[in-house]
């Protein structure tokens, strides 16, 4: 294999490197938030009256009972911060980094789900799956 | 350096379209009654959006071939890209590198053809290029009409016509709308100059100034000289010729990503058709010539031809009621210029045929008295 062969296939290879980090990187997905009451692995999680959530940067959202909100983000990692009020009127704010699946373009997070089981995000992400109206 | 008559001469014959052009904008800007400021911030847009498609003509004028009308399918190339992009939800400034890294195989392939189509038609490259645009104009809606869908899979919705395959007329590119513009944003005055996107247009710059320096530059420059003469000089000539044109392709490719990136809307039948026509109409007011070329043609022709596109509508309405006389007439100067140069190209080429012509025969008397 000649040098000027070496040189073209590594510059081929960083190229679809590229493509392929500019891909992750770029893609956008939408975060569908909801406070809505859910059942997770036999488990229900009541929505709570009012939270507000806050998605890395972008202005946070106030959700009430059966509310649901979206936030479009650019690529997989991203921060969410929940905050609400408990039955003793505590103030609890609850931070986690979350990842999205990249072939999912829209992704639900269940916020009671999530203040149960905040460490396990099999709990609260799941994905957003639309039901045709049937005949 | 002695100005003479015929120096003066000569230079105004050389420059006649942008001379030409020089006078209408001179009347047409304060026909318009726009304010210089306005006026500054609508060239800096258009420089920003055209320079780096008018880029991409230089090297085939350097090579010899002529204006390359073939630019269209680089613009192809880049829409196409931009298409898949906006259906895999890629955003922002990896959307805009990702969509030039796509048109690459596009613009190689399509560059490639059109290069040996016209290696087959010496001579007669400019119409033959032209042609070439047409027929892949039609090849690319076939691609886009009826392959996008049911071949090749296209999730996004909004991009699909209502049948369920093919592309519709406009695709929104909100995603990377003004995405390098805005990536670094100055004022100065009250005019906004995005930052970035010149810088882009600086690095092509450096690369054309940088490529004729190069082996196959000068190969290029040889070839656009003599063909025979570099043939026999052992440079394959051929094959020169389509690197040109692919080339230049890939770089209307990339030009077609920057100017949609301004845009924010494509309009996927008819984006590409107008592209090689106003940026070839924009280097030639710019004082380029068939066979001569450089990077201040470009930057002198956007400013010219788009400071009219600019003034002329208003002017016209402001002249004479109607603003589609200026709309009108837009169109048919840049046909018009296309024209003018080509037959002053040929009237030069005759007259300096007929000078050295003229010079030989002296010369010949000269020896025949001693």
């Amino acid at each position: 294999m000649t040098r000027r062969t070496i040189v073209r296939i590594s510059a081929l290879v960083v190229i679809l490197l590229l493509a392929f980090a500019m891909l992750r990187i770029g893609r956008q997905h939408s975060i569908l938030l909801d406070d809505k009451t859910v059942t997770v692995q036999g488990q229900e999680y009541k929505a709570l009256d009012m939270v507000e959530v806050k998605v890395d940067k972008q202005d946070s959202v106030e959700l009430v009972k059966r509310d649901r909100d979206v936030a479009v983000v650019t690529g997989q990692s991203h921060k969410i911060k929940v905050t609400y009020t408990d039955a003793q009127w505590n103030e609890i704010e609850l931070e986690r980094k979350i990842k999205i699946p990249f072939d999912k373009e829209m992704i639900v997070f269940s916020v009671p789900a999530f203040i149960e089981n905040p460490d396990d995000d099999t709990y609260y992400l799941m994905p957003f799956e639309t039901t045709s109206v049937g005949n | 350096m002695k100005i003479t008559k015929e120096t003066f001469i000569k230079l105004f014959r050389n420059n006649l379209v942008t001379v030409m052009f020089v006078i209408i904008c001179a009347f047409g800007i304060p026909l318009s009654g726009y304010s210089a400021n306005y006026l500054i911030g609508e060239i800096i847009v258009r420089i920003s959006r055209n320079s780096f498609l008018i880029l991409s003509l230089l090297i085939p004028i350097m090579a010899g071939m002529g204006l390359n009308f073939g630019m269209t399918l680089g613009a192809m190339a880049g829409e196409i890209a931009l298409i898949f992009v906006t259906d895999w939800s890629v955003v922002g400034i990896p959307a805009m590198v990702l969509a030039c890294i796509l048109s690459v195989p596009f613009s190689i392939i399509l560059g490639t053809i059109c290069g040996r189509i016209l290696n087959k038609a010496k001579g007669r490259e400019m119409v033959t290029s032209y042609i070439i645009g047409f027929f892949m104009n039609g090849v690319y809606q076939l691609f886009v009409l009826y392959a996008m869908g049911p071949i090749i899979p296209i999730k996004n919705k909004a991009l699909v016509l209502p049948r369920g395959y093919g592309i519709r007329n406009t695709v929104n590119l909100i995603g990377i709308r003004r995405s390098l513009d805005d990536l670094i944003k100055v004022r100065i005055s009250g005019v906004s100059v995005p930052v970035a996107t010149f810088l882009v247009i600086a690095v092509a710059c450096v690369f054309i100034v940088w490529f004729r320096k190069t082996k196959l530059g000068q190969d290029m420059r040889a070839v656009g000289q003599d063909l025979e003469v570099s043939s026999a000089a052992g440079i394959k000539v051929e094959n020169t010729r389509v690197v040109s044109i692919v080339l230049s392709t890939v770089l209307a490719g990339f030009g077609m990503v920057l100017y949609l990136q301004n845009m924010g809307t494509l309009n996927t039948y008819n984006s590409h058709t107008q592209i090689g026509m106003f940026s070839i109409a924009a280097i030639l007011v710019g004082g380029a010539s068939v066979n001569k070329a450089s990077i201040p043609n470009v930057f002198l022709g956007v400013i010219l031809f788009h400071l009219m596109f600019i003034v002329s509508p208003m002017a016209g309405k402001n002249l004479i009621g109607q603003a589609q006389l200026g709309e009108y007439f837009r169109v048919f100067v840049s046909y018009g210029v296309i024209t003018l140069s080509l037959v002053l190209y040929e009237m030069r080429k005759k007259r300096e045929a007929n000078d050295s012509a003229q010079l030989l025969e002296t010369e010949q008397e000269g020896y025949n008295n001693d």
